[in-house]
């Protein structure tokens, strides 16, 4: 088995507010092997972007990471000068972003902000870094990348810019690449390009990929193991198969019932979770679902479950009471119940 | 971007039409007559009606602005009613003394607020954030004659290190150095103002730029903040602050009536002041043309000028 | 939900021909050069109880169509025919009485109300509008409307501000349907909201369509939530209507290229399927101010043929219309 070359242990995130210090993300973990895609997947507001923010350490001036660490390629990042994590940045770690429209400069040319980023890595001449460059153009499907490059941003639709975004976080080969909701801005018809894009450049590079998305169709064709995160932490965590054929954490049930498939009955009521996600200054104690999940017990609100492996899948974990009192009782299918 | 400045230009006539039968009337409304104003007081009320007839100011006003304005397109601003000079020969002896002044004191308005306004933008809410907030709000709301006269006091009466007034010293050399002497206390003082309300808005149009998704971006890729901020943020803070340099420029021509008054500077501010005095109003009437013309062109220049900043605007 | 709305019944609205162009100035004078053809001639009914989605992606005219109707944005021609009534021919009393039967929920919850006033105040404000009610009964109208949608009566002292996304969705469907309208314009309605959210709104309009008897409009860009909540549905592209036909019938049975297209893009939530064959689409949608000639979609259609680059094929089809030289199927 190949080792691991990122690993996230117990990552706690905190920005400073006016109402105080809150904690945004809270006792993630989780490993990723070369090639390997992980998905995080939650609603607004529950850590996914945090999480892959504190891996690039660009967390702004009121965020800090607490606790925990960030292993890369033998590296702590998170005890890195600052220095020595722009030498990381865009070149083996880099990251594309939602939004396509305004994550490239408007004043400076395509080149520009390419030439940029290969000048600041490689080590290149002038003419083989725009050589270079129109190259990585042609790779993500640019067409006319010569004309093309001298353009600025403007010029080019939604879906052009993400495929920019793309060529231009490739440019330094990096081993690891963070998608953050790369297609939730885009039509859907864009986004099946920009998806397949990914695909076909993940194959020929061995990129690592962190996918972070709301969309579990969209976590469903990328990913090769899924984080579901709920209000700051990994409420469950399993390759992308087990999680998506067995569920085990109430809030991921319900969050894939809630999307009306193809096949859904129109006549049938859509499941919902009921209540909305916590507020950051107001954590709820115990399980932080407990007070919208419809099996939560006494010990849900007293009591934090930890995210434990379930029997007999180790690299299954999830963080829920439910699981515990399931394996001391008899194990029952409670899909059926979360629908009723 | 040609049809855009010949559109411009074009409309440009009519405003400025207008803007000359506008001051020309309100200039005719003000109490007093240029006769009243230049003769001597023992003169006689024959005399006086008889100037007014030479000056042809018995005519109705409407006929007063048309030989004016006729006199205009074939490029003659008229003669001083005081000084019996010509208009524009005194106007252009004026305009370089302003030049120089304001010139100067926008030259150092700018170069000691922009980085300033960046500065205490990347450090919002820090000592240094509310240190310059306090410095240009006391920049902007000083009285220019009040921080002019204090300087005098200090610098010239007290200290006796710079002349209190004037461009040049009577019997001087007239070097340069002279004049930069002289230069000093006027431009320092109107830059205060200037560079006071510069600061709030370098500052304002940074924060703005400061949470742009693109400066992730640039951070991502491993820039230094030093870039990230200078090169990626301050040219797109650029764009609304031209606008501001661009309504400035007038300034330029304008000059500061106040300002040069009590520092004694030649410039035209002064003349406007000294015809103001004596109601001369071919000389009013040609600097409200010429302070017109250059609001105009000045417009247009910013408005080219944020094109040119911003790729994302073009003119057609 | 009626099944057979669509048979022997008298539409509730019909929109012919429905056109919205913007013009595009250039020149010294600034003549105008050309036109944006946002919505280019649009035909279709909506009969009462049921919900017509339209469904495109951005830029195809869906939303400019939902305020043309409205008349938030006059459409540039065409007519538009609510309950038997031409709208541009209505004025005073009966536009408002219009006004208040035909209603629109947006897409951005948090833009679409004004922070500084108090929901109770945002929701008697049609009220009072539009004299539906007396003064003394507008604070228990205010009460049960809240009810309704799924808030309570301490909301009323509330902003904006102190509700969640959702929350907001369901003050802006609270104000729309405060008039008790016939017809509700839904543009875009749970695009902005989280997964767990959007169930609970598009099961909130569905429980209120049964209630009240409401007909919707349903813009979206999304063919998800349109599955669930819509009788029909009309696929747009650059401005025009390229299949209209019953739900089930667009998702078993897509006969446009374009439909099968956005259908094969979407993501499916099973990883087993990862690998299914599927139709990816080439290129951007053309610009609007620059349409291709014939058929707007040739440029990306893998079907395309001669014909189809030069002339525009109609809208054909009494139940399942389409307009295409080649449809499938």
């Amino acid at each position: 088995m190949e080792k691991n070359f990122l690993e996230v242990d117990k990552l706690q995130v905190a920005f400073r507010t006016d109402k105080g210090e809150v904690v945004s993300v809270d006792e993630v973990t989780f490993q990723l092997k070369q090639g390997e895609t992980i998905g995080i997947v939650g609603e607004s507001g529950c850590g996914k972007s945090v999480t892959s923010l504190s891996v690039m350490r660009l967390l702004g001036r009121t965020g800090m990471i607490k606790k925990g660490s960030i292993q890369f390629n033998g590296k702590d990042l998170t005890k890195l000068s600052e220095a020595q994590m722009r030498e990381i940045r865009g070149n083996e770690i880099s990251m594309i972003f939602q939004e396509p429209m305004t994550s490239l400069n408007p004043v400076f040319t395509i080149g520009n902000q390419m030439l940029e980023l290969i000048h600041l890595h490689m080590n290149m001449s002038k003419s083989e870094a725009r050589a270079y460059a129109i190259e990585m153009l042609k790779k993500v499907g640019i067409p006319r990348a010569e004309q093309l490059i001298d353009e600025y941003p403007h010029k080019l639709s939604g879906g052009m810019r993400q495929r920019v975004m793309i060529a231009m976080a490739l440019s330094c080969k990096p081993s690891l690449l963070i998608a953050d909701e790369p297609t939730t801005a885009l039509d859907v018809t864009i986004q099946a390009q920009i998806l397949e894009l990914m695909k076909r450049l993940r194959q020929e590079s061995n990129t690592a990929i962190m996918i972070i998305s709301h969309d579990l169709g969209v976590i469903a064709e990328m990913a090769d193991k899924v984080l579901v995160m709920y209000a700051g932490q990994v409420v469950e965590e399993a390759d992308v198969f087990t999680l998506f054929d067995e569920p085990k954490h109430p809030y991921t049930k319900g969050l894939m019932e809630s999307i009306p498939h193809l096949e859904h009955d129109s006549q049938k009521k859509l499941f919902s979770i009921p209540g909305t996600v916590p507020n950051l200054h107001m954590m709820p104690k115990g399980c932080r679902f407990h007070d919208r999940c419809p099996y939560a017990t006494e010990k849900c609100v007293t009591e934090q479950p930890p995210l434990l492996s379930i029997p007999d899948n180790h690299n299954h974990r999830v963080r829920c009471w439910l699981l515990d009192e399931q394996q001391q009782q008899t194990p029952t299918d409670s899909r059926s119940e979360v629908i009723a | 971007m040609f049809p855009y400045i010949m559109r411009r230009l074009l409309i440009a006539i009519p405003v400025l039409f207008g803007v000359t039968v506008f001051s020309f009337f309100i200039v005719n409304l003000a109490p007093g007559n240029p006769v009243e104003m230049f003769i001597s007081p023992d003169a006689t009320q024959a005399d006086i009606e008889l100037k007014k007839e030479a000056l042809g100011l018995n005519d109705p006003i409407y006929v007063q602005y048309l030989r004016w304005m006729q006199n205009l397109l074939q490029g003659d601003f008229g003669y001083s009613f005081s000084t019996y000079a010509p208009v524009g020969e005194m106007v252009a002896s004026r305009v370089l003394p302003t030049l120089l002044l304001m010139g100067t004191a926008l030259l150092i308005a700018y170069i000691v607020a922009i980085p300033i306004g960046v500065l205490s933008a990347t450090r919002q809410y820090s000592w240094l954030d509310y240190l310059t907030t306090g410095f240009s709000f006391m920049g902007i709301s000083i009285p220019n004659f009040f921080l002019g006269l204090g300087l005098i006091y200090i610098f010239s009466v007290q200290l006796n290190l710079l002349p209190t007034g004037g461009m040049n010293t009577l019997g001087g050399d007239g070097s340069f150095g002279d004049t930069l002497k002289h230069l000093l206390l006027p431009a320092f003082v109107l830059a205060t103002g200037i560079a006071g309300s510069m600061v709030r808005y370098v500052r304002s149009s940074m924060l703005e730029i400061l949470g742009q998704d693109y400066l992730r971006t640039a951070r991502s890729k491993g820039l230094r903040e030093f870039l990230v901020v200078n090169k990626h943020a301050f040219r797109n803070a650029l764009i609304p602050i031209i606008t501001v340099i661009g309504m400035d420029i007038p300034l330029l021509i304008g000059g500061a009536v106040v300002t040069e008054q009590i520092f004694q500077w030649p410039g035209l501010g002064q003349l406007t002041i000294q015809s103001i005095g004596s109601r001369d109003y071919p000389t009013l009437m040609a600097i409200n043309f010429i302070a017109a013309i250059t609001v105009l062109l000045s417009n247009l220049l910013a408005d080219i000028l944020y094109s040119v900043a911003d790729p994302r605007i073009k003119y057609n | 939900m009626n099944k057979n709305t669509t048979e022997n019944q008298t539409p509730i609205l019909t929109v012919e021909k429905l056109k919205k162009y913007y013009p595009i100035k250039k020149g010294i004078i600034s003549r105008t050069v050309g036109q944006v053809k946002a919505v280019d001639g649009l035909d279709f009914s909506i009969y009462p109880g049921e919900t017509l989605a339209l469904v495109g992606e951005s830029g195809c005219g869906k939303s400019t169509t939902g305020r043309a109707i409205v008349q938030l944005d006059p459409p540039t021609e065409g007519k538009v025919v609510f309950r038997g009534k031409e709208m541009a021919s209505l004025s005073g009393a009966e536009l408002r009485k219009a006004r208040t039967d035909l209603q629109i929920i947006f897409q951005d919850p948090y833009s679409s109300l004004n922070p500084r006033k108090r929901i109770g105040d945002l929701l008697a404000e049609p009220l009072l509008a539009h004299q539906l009610a007396e003064k003394s009964e507008v604070s228990k109208k205010v009460d049960d409307i809240l009810e309704i949608v799924g808030l309570n009566k301490y909301h009323r002292s509330r902003y904006p501000h102190e509700f969640s996304g959702g929350q907001r969705q369901r003050i802006g469907i609270a104000r729309a349907l405060i008039l008790q309208p016939k017809l509700i314009v839904c543009d875009e309605p749970v695009s902005a909201l989280d997964v767990s959210i959007q169930a609970q709104v598009l099961n909130l309009l569905k429980d209120l369509q049964k209630d009240f008897q409401l007909t919707y409009l349903f813009i979206a860009h999304g063919l998800g939530a349109v599955k669930y909540i819509s009788d029909r549905i009309a696929i747009m592209y650059l401005g025009k209507i390229v299949e209209l036909a019953k739900t089930q019938d667009i998702f078993k049975n897509p006969r446009h290229p374009y439909t099968q297209a956005l259908l094969h893009a979407y993501p499916i939530p099973n990883p087993h399927l990862r690998n299914r064959e599927r139709i990816v689409m080439e290129g951007d949608v053309p610009n609007p101010a620059n349409p291709p000639k014939g058929c707007g979609f040739h440029t990306r259609c893998p079907l395309a043929k001669d014909i189809c680059r030069e002339q525009i094929p109609g809208l054909t089809g009494t139940n399942h219309s389409v307009a295409c030289h080649f449809p499938v199927g």
